[in-house]
């Protein structure tokens, strides 16, 4: 109660005009027929006597009903201050000023006229603090100046537009708000969008300098290796020589060796085969020795003793002996002849030296010990002589053709007889036998010894080979390392040039872009300034240019805004391709693909349709934009 | 129009000079400031008194500091107005109106001129109670009158 309320009603929130009849009626009276009913009103009216008691009358006074109900409805009209917000714009305006008269005579009419220019560039002023733009102050206050006059400009093409077009066109502070709005999106997206193109621009060359400088370094790089190959291929070729002579002294060593060798192996076989030869004729006078040392070991000195103790010695017994001292190179008598009585046999013979000689080798205590170590070491003093004069003994028969010179004939002398007999019998045989083999054992001593100096020359041969093999595997091991080596470098610098076919071979697949791009980055700076008219250019057109035709969109693009952007030098593109510059080819390809027909205009529509940030109106009698907007969102439709 | 009748009515009578006539003549009810005590608390509410501007300037000002405060109120809906001298002029004017007794104001003017928030702006400067109907799709004739109903109270 008693509160001040203001009470406000806009255009838009007319949804029929009933709404103004009331309206109306409250403004005109106060009331509203039929609002309150009766009861309520009676309510109301006594519920105000207090404050009119107050206010008013007396305290005593007793107001009618009527009374109080007029006096709550005129401070109703008091406390109650009705707004209506309407727009010129139209028909209804002049319609409503006929039929709810009470709107204007209750009213005190305030009529906004249009902004004048200094009060949109206040507002742009106000809206662009804090946006960064990129340019001078003097641009930027010319930019805020511009804006301003481009709502005017547009003001007057509305006019120009109704005398030649009759339609009318209206330009609100909404399309001002809009266009600055626009205009802080479009710069910033625009200014960031070549923001990061001349970054990735820069960096790309930036790239492609650091490449060709590490094509640079890679040649410094392979000419190093290069040089430092072509020493390790000298260094391997000379190396290769060496090896090539050595390999050919080696083998011409080992040539030698092998004759060497071959010539020693065979000399040994020969040698081998003479000596077994010998060996085997030796063998053959070992029997004749055993059975001599058999016999001396037969001999006991019992019966040499027996042998002695013969006070007269049969001829038996001086005929062996006497075959015994010649065995022993002792002296015997002369020859001359005498019968010998064997085997009870008288038989010529030569006569015996028992007596002067022999007796006394018998008798002789060393006699046994004698004759086994003349068996043992002299047996081969034996000569032809001592041999030739022992034949005719062993040779001895009787007259009737029967042997002497045996065991058996012996032994009936004495035992020892037979032991002596034999042994003498073997010496003979062993001496005979011996006589063929002892200059074969010669021969083959020599041999051995001719064999000795070929096996120590081939042993010397075969050392200087292991020294020259020796040589020849360090050498090789040189070699290997050093080809090793070479083809490590090789490798290398092979692996160097294919880098660098490779980096050449991008850097000049690049060498167009780079030319591009160099271009480009020098006219970043210059698109970068430009931006700040561009920008204003496009979004004007975005913002304002919608209701007109495509003559007069033209004309308020190249001439009214250009020429004004000119007159208040900011920087900007004498020929702005104004749908290249909102869209790109690829979202007008797809817009055509939807639908949308190809042509500029259409194109400029379909720009104000997605980029404006208010609310599109399309008029389309033909349907074309019907069709594509539901092509584009089928979505939305469902 | 209204300038050149001003001029004629009233230059002799108060004895202004033209140039005053033209930037002076602005009154209105709201430059008193409220009596605030130390801490912070209202003493004494600012009476409206409704006297000349001393300067435009300064009644702007003013103007910008009640808009702040404004904002400051209804954070979640800012009101980002430029107060260039026609908005101002329309400001007072609805001031004056509204604090009137039985004062009713029409406003004309195409979209967006700033209609709807300067009258906001103007309630919140006379501490009015501010009342818009809220639209939605079945509001009616009948929703009006409930609303306006609310309002006789």
């Amino acid at each position: 109660m008693g509160n001040q309320v203001t009470f406000i009603m806009t255009d838009a929130e007319i949804k029929s005009e009933s709404f103004l009849e009331a309206i109306n009626s409250m403004l005109a009276t106060g009331e509203i027929p039929g609002l309150i009913p009766k009861d309520e009103k009676d309510v109301i009216s006594l519920e105000c006597k207090a404050v009119w008691q107050k206010e008013v009358g007396s305290k005593g006074a007793d107001p009618s009903m009527l009374t109080l109900w007029i006096y709550f409805i005129n401070r109703v009209k008091d406390c109650l201050h009705t707004v209506l917000a309407f727009s010129p714009v139209g028909n209804k305006f002049r319609e409503r000023s006929q039929k709810f008269p009470s709107l204007f005579s209750q009213c005190s009419i305030d009529w906004f006229l249009p902004w004048p220019e200094d009060a949109l560039v206040a507002v742009s002023q106000k809206f662009l603090t804090g946006f960064k733009i990129d340019c001078t102050p003097e641009i930027l206050t010319n930019l805020e100046k511009h804006m301003g006059k481009c709502h005017d400009l547009v003001t007057e093409v509305c006019e120009i537009y109704f005398q030649r077009m009759r339609r009318h066109v209206y330009v609100t502070p909404k399309s001002y708000l809009s266009f600055i709005d626009l205009y802080k999106d479009v710069y910033k997206v625009k200014y960031d969008g070549i923001d990061v193109e001349e970054a990735n621009i820069v960096s790309g060359l930036e790239k492609l300098a650091e490449a060709s400088q590490g094509v640079e370094q890679l040649k410094v790089d392979l000419r190093k290796e290069e040089v430092k190959l072509k020493e390790a291929s000298d260094v391997t070729d000379k190396l290769l020589k060496e090896l090539e002579i050595e390999n050919k002294k080696a083998k011409e060593k080992a040539d030698e060796v092998a004759i060497v060798a071959e010539n020693c192996i065979n000399q040994r076989n020969q040698i081998m085969a003479e000596k077994e030869q010998a060996d085997r004729d030796l063998q053959a006078a070992i029997p004749y020795l055993r059975k001599a040392e058999a016999a001396v070991n037969s001999i006991k000195p019992a019966d040499i003793n027996e042998l002695k103790g013969m006070r007269q010695a049969v001829d038996t017994t001086r005929l062996i002996m006497d075959t015994v001292h010649i065995l022993f190179q002792r002296s015997v008598d002369q020859v001359k002849l005498k019968n010998l009585y064997i085997l009870k046999q008288e038989i010529p013979f030569v006569c015996d030296s028992y007596d002067n000689h022999t007796k006394n080798t018998l008798t002789s205590p060393n006699f046994l010990k004698d004759l086994f170590e003349f068996s043992e070491k002299e047996k081969d003093n034996i000569n032809e002589e001592t041999v030739e004069l022992l034949q005719p003994y062993i040779d001895l028969k009787t007259p009737k053709d029967e042997d002497v010179f045996v065991g058996a004939v012996a032994k009936k002398s004495s035992s020892a007889l037979e032991g002596m007999c034999v042994w003498a019998a073997a010496m003979s045989d062993y001496y005979k036998q011996s006589k063929i083999v002892k200059p074969k054992l010669i021969l083959l001593e020599k041999k051995m010894a001719e064999l000795k100096e070929a096996e120590d020359n081939l042993a010397a041969a075969e050392n200087e080979l292991a020294d020259v093999t020796a040589l020849k595997e360090k050498l090789r091991k040189k070699f290997d390392s050093q080809m090793a080596e070479k083809n490590a470098l090789q490798e290398r610098a092979a692996k160097t040039r294919k880098k660098m076919d490779q980096a050449n071979r991008l850097i000049n697949s690049l060498q167009d872009n780079k030319e591009r791009w160099i271009k480009s980055a020098n006219e970043f700076k210059s698109l970068k300034q430009r931006l700040v008219g561009d920008v204003a250019k496009a979004c004007a057109f975005v913002s304002y240019c919608g209701p007109f035709n495509s003559e007069f969109r033209g004309k308020l693009l190249d001439e009214y805004f250009h020429n004004d952007i000119i007159s208040k030098e900011m920087p900007v593109s004498e020929d702005l391709a104004l749908t290249e510059f909102l869209v790109d080819q690829a979202t007008v390809g797809q817009w055509n693909l939807e639908g949308l027909p190809p042509d500029e205009l259409s194109v400029q529509n379909g720009i104000m349709v997605t980029r404006s940030s208010r609310f599109p109106l399309m008029i389309d009698p033909q349907g074309q934009a019907i069709h594509w907007i539901k092509t584009r969102e089928p979505i939305l439709e469902q | 129009m209204l300038d050149r009748v001003t001029k004629e009515k009233f230059r002799d009578s108060l004895g202004f000079e033209d140039e005053q006539l033209m930037t002076e003549n602005l009154f209105c009810d709201f430059q008193r400031e409220d009596v605030i005590d130390e801490y912070g608390d209202i003493v004494e509410v600012a009476p409206f008194v409704y006297e000349a501007v001393p300067d435009i300037e300064a009644i702007r000002n003013k103007c910008i500091q009640k808009l702040e405060a404004y904002n400051e109120k209804n954070a979640s809906k800012k009101m980002n107005l430029v107060i260039f001298d026609d908005a101002l002029y329309h400001l007072l004017r609805l001031t004056r109106v509204i604090n009137s007794p039985s004062g009713n104001i029409l406003l004309v003017g195409v979209g967006g001129s700033g209609k709807q928030s300067l009258t906001k702006l103007a309630a919140f400067i006379s501490k009015h109670i501010f009342f818009q109907i809220s639209l939605t799709k079945t509001y009616n004739e009948n929703n009006l009158k409930d609303d306006i109903k609310e309002l006789y109270r």
